[in-house]
């Protein structure tokens, strides 16, 4: 959803927009006050982190077939 | 605990018990989930519509006019009929039109003129420097269309431009499916942290 309204951004046509639990953490730190974003930070990069090592993981094992089935 | 967040907490685990098994019970909450959600949007219709839209100023401020909506949408009910599946045609011809004619000008202002102007950025800045942001933009917008020209066959220098296209679009999929799997987690977190302090008392 983020990315559809971007160019909307870009253009000045929006003024502003909170893109999820980032923009709900980063909200809560523009008014000074730590609620549900903040505190679901730490759980989402965690999270994030473990998408990144199941992306490297995936393409280590793809690119290791590939070699094989190369070989083959 | 209120009644609610029991509600709300057996709710949520019913939903979760789907990732071991389909079972009896999550089919009984997603037919609930489905059920509240039509009575929610009826009776919404109902009352911020039917009610506070035509039948009150219709009948306590006899605003006449408005006579011509509400024989147009009663009109909207003869495809249940069809003897009367003709009427059902102007409501529908009226819809299309007047929808027609809102959107077409306001799409073609916002979701292109506004957009190609947009895209139209300086290539230098005010002190000399490459606008490096300015550049990939043009070269991003022209080698997508580009990519999406099926009049010149995609070979030799416009092909390799029209593959360049194909980057763009890739980092475009890829920066949505990242924000979709963000906005899931966040979601899950959600659920998750509403289960663990509200619901089950575990974390404050």
């Amino acid at each position: 959803m983020v990315t559809t309204y971007d160019p909307y951004l870009a253009s000045h046509q929006m003024t502003a927009m909170i893109g999820g639990l980032r923009g709900a953490a980063e909200y809560e730190k523009l008014l000074g006050m730590k609620g549900g974003g903040s505190r679901g930070m730490l759980a989402q990069s965690a999270a994030h982190l473990y998408v990144i090592f199941l992306i490297v993981l995936g393409n280590i094992f793809y690119f290791r077939n590939k070699k094989k089935g190369a070989r083959q | 605990m209120d009644i609610s967040t029991i509600i709300a907490g057996l709710l949520t685990l019913i939903i979760f018990s789907f990732l071991y098994k389909d079972n009896p019970f999550y089919k009984m909450a997603e037919s609930l989930l489905i059920g509240v959600s039509i009575g929610y949007v009826l009776v919404i219709t109902w009352s911020n519509t039917l009610m506070d839209m035509l039948f009150e100023p219709l009948f306590s401020n006899a605003e006449l006019s408005l006579i011509i909506p509400l024989f147009l949408g009663l009109f909207m009910l003869g495809r249940f009929s069809d003897k009367t599946v003709a009427l059902s045609r102007i409501p529908i011809a009226v819809m299309i039109g007047s929808g027609a004619g809102i959107a077409i000008p306001t799409m073609l202002y916002n979701r292109t003129i506004k957009q190609l102007t947009a895209s139209v950025m300086p290539i230098f800045t005010e002190s000399g420097g490459l606008n490096i942001s300015g550049i990939v933009v043009i070269v991003g917008l022209l080698s997508t269309l580009a990519y999406f020209y099926f009049s010149r066959e995609h070979k030799g220098k416009f092909g390799a431009f029209a593959k360049l296209g194909t980057y763009f679009l890739m980092i475009f999929f890829g920066t949505t499916f990242g924000y979709t799997v963000m906005s899931r987690m966040s979601t899950f977190i959600g659920r998750m942290e509403f289960l663990l302090s509200d619901f089950l008392k575990i974390t404050q």
